[in-house]
Order: C-alpha cells, then structure tokens, then sequence
C-alpha cells in the first residue's frame, strides 16, 4: 500500500475512462463539439443580417461554390450560413427545453419517489395523462394555441418533456430511499430535502443524464418537425425544419437546400444519440472494473 | 445493578401488506443498562432490524413507547428529537450501500455534524474529522477517497466514525460484522469493544451470528418472528437455554473444531412461518419438538426463571 | 497418471480490465481424489470462487484467462477441450452450486421441470417414464416432497430452494461437485438442515466434492481435507486433524483461527491478522504473506516460500522448511 495520500477519485472519472473505450461514443462527442464550436463562433466570421436574413434576389437559388459553400435559397441568402445559425437555434431550444424539463421532472419526480402516498400519486396520474399524447400531438396543440415563437416553442417542448423525467427520476429515488445510507441521513436528523438533494438526486444523476441526451435529440427533431409544419419559429429566422419545408418547391432543381440542412439534423440528432449510447454503457454498474 | 439508558415497552410494528398486517415486531419489551451491551439474536425475519430501526425511530411504531432515559422519544417532535438524534446513532450492516457513493470520506464522517450544527467552522470541522479517522484506526491519507476506493473493513471503520461524530450515548449497530471477511470482523470487533470502553458506550448489537454475539455482549435476547423469546446474561444462555427455539438455534452452529464430523444435532421442523396476521398461541410451536395443543392455545409470556433469566415459553416458564 | 480425480497443476489466471491486469490465481496445485470431500477456505479475493470457474471453463467472457497450468478431470486435460465439448463434461462429470440460490433458479420454470431439464440434455438415453422416476427419486433425495415439483422457485423458501439447487446439480450424477458458498444465505438452523443432508449424501453417493466457504465451522463438518487459500495460492493444505488440531500451522491459518470469536472461552480480545491481503494487480516478489505475518524473517520479502510437506500436511512458509 502506498504511503502518499490516496486521491479521491471520483466515480465520473471511471465513467470518463469507460466512456473513452468506446471510439463510436467519442465520435459522436467530437461531433457536438463541432457543432458546438461552429455555431457558437458563427457570429465573428458570418454576418448573421446580410448573409443569413436579407434577401439577395441577385444571387438567388446558385449551386455550391466557393463563395457559397452550401449554395443560396430562393431568396440568396446563404445556406452554409443559415445551416449554422440553425444549429444555435436548434441547441439553444434544445438545451433550454432539457434544463426546464429536468429541473421540473426532478421535482415532481423526486416528491411522487421519496413522499409517495396520496400526493405521489395524484402527481405521477398526471404525468401519465401527459405522457398518453403523443409528444407531437401536444407540441402542436399547444403552439397552435399560444402562438409562433420560440418562447411558447420551448414551454410545448418542455411540457411533453416533463413526464419522461419524472418518472426516471422517480423510479431512481424509489431504490436510492431504502439504501441504508439514506437511514443513517435520517438517524443523525436530516430534513427530508437536505436527504434529497445531498443524498439522493446525486446518486440520480448518471441516469439523468443519459436521459437527457437522448431527450435532446428527440427535441430537435420535434422542433424541425415543428417548423417544418410551419408551427415552430416564424419563417424568416434561420432554422433547419423550416429550411427544408421551403426548400420542397426546389429539391427537383436545387437537392442542395434539402441534402444540407437535413444532414444537420442527422448529425446533431446522431452525435448526441451516440453520446447517449456511450454514457448507458459507461454507467452500467455490471460493466464495472 | 445499573441504571437502564433506553427501555422500550410493547412496542409494535406491523406494515401493512396486501394480504395482511405482518407483525415484523410484535411486543418487544427492552431494557439496556448503560454501558452494556445488549445482544438481539434471531435468524432472518425475525424483527431484529426493525427492531433496531423503529427505536432509532427511522420507522415509525405501531404502538408502545420507547424510553430514552424516562423520556418516552416516540411523542418528540422534530425539533425536540434533534437532541437525541445526537446521543443516539446507528451503524449499519452493509459497508457497500451504508455510505453515499457519491460523497467523500470526510464529507460523510462531518455530514452528522453539519447537520446538527453542533460546528460551524470548517476548520474545526476538519480537525474534528481528523481526529475520528485516528479514533477508529483509518490512516489520514484516506481523507478524500470515495467509498468505492476502500475494502469493506474500511468502509466500515467510515460508518463508525460517522456515528461517533456526535459523541453518541447509544448505538444501535445492525449486523456491523456479517458482511465482512473473518479476519476484518476480528478487527472491527476489537475496535468497537475499545471504543465502548473508552467512551462509556451502550451498544444494541444486532446479529445472526451467535459466536459474535457471545463475544461481545454482556445479555442476549433471541428473538422469534417479532417476539422475545428469551432473554438472559450472555454466558447463561449458552451454558444453560431454556427456550427449544434458543436451544436448537445454539446446537446448529458449526463448531470448527476436530470433533464436529462426528456431531449429531436435532434438527429444527420445518421453516420460519410468515408474519402476516399470525394465529395466537406460540409461534415456534409447529416447529418446536416439544409442542402440542397446549402451546397453541394462549400467547406464553415472558416470565423471569432465574435471576435475570426471561423465557416465554408453557412448557419451560413455569417451574 | 495419477490416482486422483481432478488435478490441477501450476494453474494461473489473470483478469483482464480496462485499468489493469488482476492476477487471481499464482501457481496453484490442487488434488480431488474420488469420494473426497475437499474444504477451499479464503477470504474474499483470495482466488476460490476464480478455481471453481477454472475447472468448468466459465471465467467471464475475454476477461478472465488461464494463462498457465493444467486441469486434469478424470483423465481429461480440460485447459485444451473444445466448448463444445465442454458443455458435455459440465454436469455430467462436474457441476457447481452458486451461493444465491435465488438467481440460479428460472423464476418461470416449474422446479420439476428444470432438474427434467438437465436430464433430458445429458442422458438422452432415458425415457420420459425414466426420467420423470427419476425426478422424483432426486427429489427424495434431497429431502424434498416430489408432489412439489410442480411449483415454481417463488413458492419456496431459501433452505428448498437450496436443496433444488443441489438437486439440479447432483441430477447427472456428476463425479465432482463444486459447492461455492452453498449455506451462507441460509439462517443457521435451515443450515444446519441442509448440511445435515449434504453430510448424508456424500455418504451416499460418494461424490467428490470441493466445498467452498470462509466457514471454518462449516468445514469441520463436512469435509475430509482442507486447503487453506491466500492471494490466489494454497498457503496450507492438510486433513481436518492437520489444521484444527493442536499442530504448527501457517501464520496465516493461524491468524483465521484467532479472528474467531469463541463459543466458549472467556477472551476480551480477539487476536486476527492486521492489515488486509496484497493488491491482486501488484503482487510483491517474495512471500504474499510478508506484510501481514507477525513471524517474518528478512528472507521471506526476496524468496517466495517453497510447498514444504510432511505425510498429509503440506505448508507453504519457510518456518517448516527442512
């Protein structure tokens, strides 16, 4: 046994070994980072007016080339320029729509897992009802009744998010509770959300977050879906759905407007579902040492 | 004849099931002199945990009351039951899920004293962490390790610093030895036993093993699906069991010695019956092999036969 | 060839992990003769359950590897014997018992139905009026009613559902049976039951059988010979009379017998082993005892201890050299 002092090595760091065994899952980690970078650097070398909003009928509907990497729209603007802007909005929503979903989900979830009884279950009722629609369904039904926008997009996308992290976070806080270490917490006179959240949800959090990147990538699908049905941002903010609803009219002459930013959403939708994949299997307490 | 620190009194816990009440305890009665160890024996089911739970008061009684010095806990409210949740602790079975995976060694030995705010300085705090790692023997380099970084003799030296870290009076230790090798549970034994020395400490030591229980305590009470059977100082009830159900749980043991190849045992009928709604009568009489009709009729009740020696059974109270 | 039934010779096995290479068993000699009952004690990490997996080749998937040693079972060297043939040799030549009874049972199975399983797969010679006989008699055999055989694992309690799981395994008559942990779930009175009857079955079968168990109590009992394992070696191997009589014993075996408390001895303290066994991913040169043993010498740290035998007591440690 060695005499230095031992480091604490905390358990995300063998997550991170584990998670790192796997190129696939690294890939895919490699490809948000992309994303990431490009679409949170755009603003210093893409002027986001004169080359992603403004109309330019001059140089309208032109191929790829070396000026325009991925080509103009119907109205010249840039669509490498538009495929990255998109990217902002899809992530930003994204991100948002989670951390909402989450900090509710965990909420309602952690009440119905830790108290139970009448109120657990009036509460996870509820979430059963929400989750009986369909995620679309109700993301439609709600923008339809508040309006275009990315804020009221956000609330439709949460909304249908929230019953999923609720019942995670749930069935989580039902196994943590009888763990004898949260009977010591209650021994030495814890309050019951001092165990919470000191003992409980961080023990919840590896399986949160997978859920989480998985959920992401189903939020920008359904933003693109959104969008694309005319429901989500209004039609003039770059965004990779409505891209490609306008671009319908001229996938015969110009693929271009359908291929690029629909191989964005693939590959946002891919990395983080990769992502997803990687963290499961780094995380999976029988895969352990 | 010393001064009893905790005494229950009928104390009960059922918890309801779909196909009944299932009495996990059922009328325990306990006195615990200060500084005494009190053995609680019994095999799985029996009631020894929730027993042992139901006074830390982490479950909530069915019925009867539990005496912390004459102070019956069970009617405090919270804020007044925080002053005793410090001179009693627990230590608990199972080094693996007893402590927070994802807290540090010194964030689980200083959580009891950050939560009942006894200090407030961090620096206090840590030499007071510090100095309860040296108490139960953890080397200091370990200040900063994750549970999952040390063996379970460790982690279980960890368990006991947290419960020392309020100078408890009382400690209710669940099964504290069964999951660990040999070798570390003489260790751990050891420790404990200085520890009740120097700090004038009253165990409850919960256990299925009976070597560890003769060891380490100075009266014994077997129990049997959520009652007292008998009750009696340590060397008595080896040297003399009154109660079948004690005397074929003492025979069962295996002795590891040259001779145990050639030992005949009577064998206990049958297996533990459930708990749910239980008929009157004894409840060991359809394994015991001395019960008959008369063991069903009423509830035998625990009488004193000797000096400091309770046993409930019709056939072996009266005398 | 020797007279024995299983033999193993030097066998060494590491595991392969992410982080580092475990080395579980360092050269270990081990010898079953036939209607042997062989006790296997260690302490946790100390390579038994590892053996046990060795001998039926069931170290986990492109982790575990045996990277050294023969495993001789009844004339057949088992490190160079095909999968295929391997799945014969299970249960029929050797089977095992898991401690957890509960997880080596088919919850949706009828009990009956599975020992009728084992038999259909290996004795395919017998007829359904044979086997079902058969069932029954195995039943009895293990003191259970044979009119329960229709019930499923859920119906019985831990000490049943133990003896389902030695029928299971005795259902072939195997030649060797390897018994890890088979009582330690079990309260002490069912315990003793199903000892009680594992004591009568070997009398009856003859069956040989390594008996894994951190119990000295539980192998006093049971078994003839006793080999006693310390970081993935046997450090002491003798009889019964060898090791719990009155004899010089291994410091280690020593250390085991003084962690345990007394049943009727008046001792405060308990005298174990300080410190805990050697990191099985850096195991030192010399002695694996070295650090732990109250009676080293300079020569133990540099010089791993040679198998030093006298009759039927063999001890590793250079104390009994000579």
């Amino acid at each position: 046994m060695s005499e230095a002092a031992v480091r604490g090595k905390s358990q995300w760091k063998s997550v991170w070994i584990r998670f790192r065994k796997s190129t696939i899952s690294l890939m895919g980690l490699s490809m948000l980072a992309a994303l990431l970078l490009i679409s949170g650097s755009a603003g210093i070398w893409i002027d986001y007016e004169s080359q992603a909003i403004q109309h330019n009928m001059k140089q309208r509907l032109q191929h790829p080339s070396a000026e325009h990497f991925f080509g103009t729209d119907q109205f010249g603007r840039d669509v490498f320029a538009r495929v990255v802007f998109g990217a902002r909005i899809s992530l930003l929503v994204g991100i948002l729509t989670i951390t909402l979903s989450l900090a509710i989900g965990s909420v309602i979830g952690s009440i119905a897992g830790y108290y139970g009884g009448r109120v657990g279950n009036l509460l996870m009722r509820m979430m059963d009802v929400l989750l009986s629609i369909p995620a679309i369904l109700m993301a439609i039904s709600i923008v339809a009744a508040l309006g275009n926008g990315m804020f009221n997009l956000i609330i439709a996308l949460t909304v249908s998010g929230v019953p999923r992290f609720a019942y995670i976070v749930r069935s989580i806080v039902l196994t943590i509770k009888n763990q004898e270490f949260v009977e010591a917490a209650k021994a030495y006179g814890s309050s019951n959300s001092r165990i919470i959240l000191r003992h409980v949800l961080p023990n919840a959090i590896g399986p949160i977050v997978v859920q989480a990147t998985t959920n992401m990538a189903n939020s920008i699908l359904l933003i693109s879906s959104l969008s694309f049905v005319g429901l989500g941002m209004p039609s003039s903010t770059p965004e990779w759905g409505s891209m490609l609803s306008d671009a319908k009219q001229y996938m015969r002459h110009n693929p271009y407007l359908i291929l690029f930013p629909g191989m964005a959403i693939v590959t946002a939708v891919m990395a983080l579902n990769l992502i997803g994949d990687g963290l499961r299997d780094a995380l999976d307490p029988k895969l352990r040492n | 004849m010393t001064e009893s620190i905790l005494e229950t009194r009928g104390l009960k816990k059922y918890f309801q099931t779909h196909g009944g009440a299932l009495h996990a305890v059922d009328g325990v009665n306990v006195s615990i002199g200060t500084g005494r160890t009190l053995g609680v024996v019994g095999e799985s089911g029996c009631g020894k945990s929730t027993l042992g739970r139901v006074i830390m008061r982490i479950l909530e009684p069915t019925g009867g009351e539990v005496l912390y010095k004459g102070q019956d806990i069970m009617k405090l409210g919270q804020r007044d039951m925080k002053s005793y949740r410090a001179k009693m602790q627990m230590i608990f079975q199972d080094p693996y899920s007893s402590l927070n995976p994802r807290m540090s060694v010194s964030d689980i030995i200083a959580d009891p004293i950050r939560v009942l705010g006894r200090i407030t300085d961090r620096r206090k705090i840590e030499s007071r962490v510090f100095e309860l790692m040296d108490t139960v023997g953890l080397a200091r380099r370990y200040v900063n390790s994750y549970p999952h970084e040390l063996d379970g003799g460790r982690r279980q030296r960890v368990g006991i610093a947290r419960a020392l870290s309020l100078d408890p009076e009382f400690i209710v230790c669940d099964e504290p030895v069964s999951a660990l090798d040999v070798s570390i549970q003489a260790q751990i034994l050891n420790l404990m036993m200085d520890l009740q020395e120097e700090n004038h400490l009253t165990y409850m030591f919960i256990t299925h093993d009976l070597s560890v229980v003769r060891h380490i305590s100075t009266e014994i009470m077997v129990m049997y699906l959520g009652q007292c059977v008998e009750r009696a100082p340590a060397r008595e009830l080896f040297e003399k069991p009154t109660h079948p159900y004690t005397e074929l749980l003492l025979d069962a043991i295996p002795i590891p010695s040259a001779d145990s190849r050639y030992k005949k045992r009577r064998l206990a009928r049958g297996e533990v019956t459930n708990l749910i709604d239980p008929e009157p009568g004894c409840r060991f009489a359809g394994r015991c092999p001395y019960g008959d009709d008369s063991c069903a009729a009423e509830d035998p009740i625990l009488t004193e036969l000797y000096q400091g020696h309770f046993v409930a059974c019709v056939k072996r109270g009266v005398s | 060839m020797t007279g024995e039934l299983l033999d193993i010779r030097g066998l060494h096995v590491v595991y392969r992990t992410l982080e580092s290479d475990v080395y579980a068993i360092n050269g270990l000699d081990l010898s079953v003769s036939e209607g042997e009952t062989l006790g296997l004690v260690g302490e946790t990490g100390a390579g038994k359950t590892t053996t046990a997996l060795s001998i039926l080749k069931l170290l986990p998937d492109r982790v575990g590897f045996i990277t050294k040693g023969e495993i001789t079972l009844d004339g057949v060297e088992l490190t160079k014997v095909s999968e295929a043939d391997m799945q014969m040799i299970r249960g029929n030549t050797v089977s095992m018992i898991f401690q957890d009874p509960m997880s080596s049972l088919n919850p949706v199975i009828p009990v009956g139905k599975q020992v009728e399983e084992v038999l259909t797969l290996h004795r395919r010679e017998l007829s359904k009026r044979e086997i079902d006989e058969q069932v029954d008699s195995i039943f009895g055999m293990v003191g259970l009613p044979p009119s329960r055989k229709h019930e499923y694992p859920h119906q019985f309690s831990g000490g049943m559902k133990q003896r389902i799981v030695i029928a299971i395994a005795l259902s072939c008559q195997p030649k060797l049976l390897l018994a890890d942990e088979p009582t330690t779930a079990l309260d002490v009175t069912i315990q003793a039951q199903v000892l009680d009857m594992m004591r009568d079955l070997k009398e009856k079968l003859r069956t040989s059988m390594i008996l894994i168990t951190h119990d000295l109590g539980v192998v006093a009992e049971l078994c003839d010979r006793v080999a006693i394992m310390y970081a993935g070696e046997i450090i002491e191997m003798g009889s019964i009379d060898d090791l719990y009589g009155t004899g010089d014993k291994h410091p280690y075996t020593e250390g085991l017998f003084g962690s345990l408390p007394s049943l009727t001895g008046d001792e405060r303290r308990l005298h174990p082993i300080d410190g805990l066994m050697p990191d099985p991913t850096s195991l030192p040169q010399g002695c694996k005892f070295y650090e732990r043993c109250p009676k080293r010498t300079g020569h133990c740290e540099a010089e791993a201890p040679a198998l030093n035998v006298s009759g039927t007591h063999s001890v590793r440690c250079r104390l009994f050299a000579g």
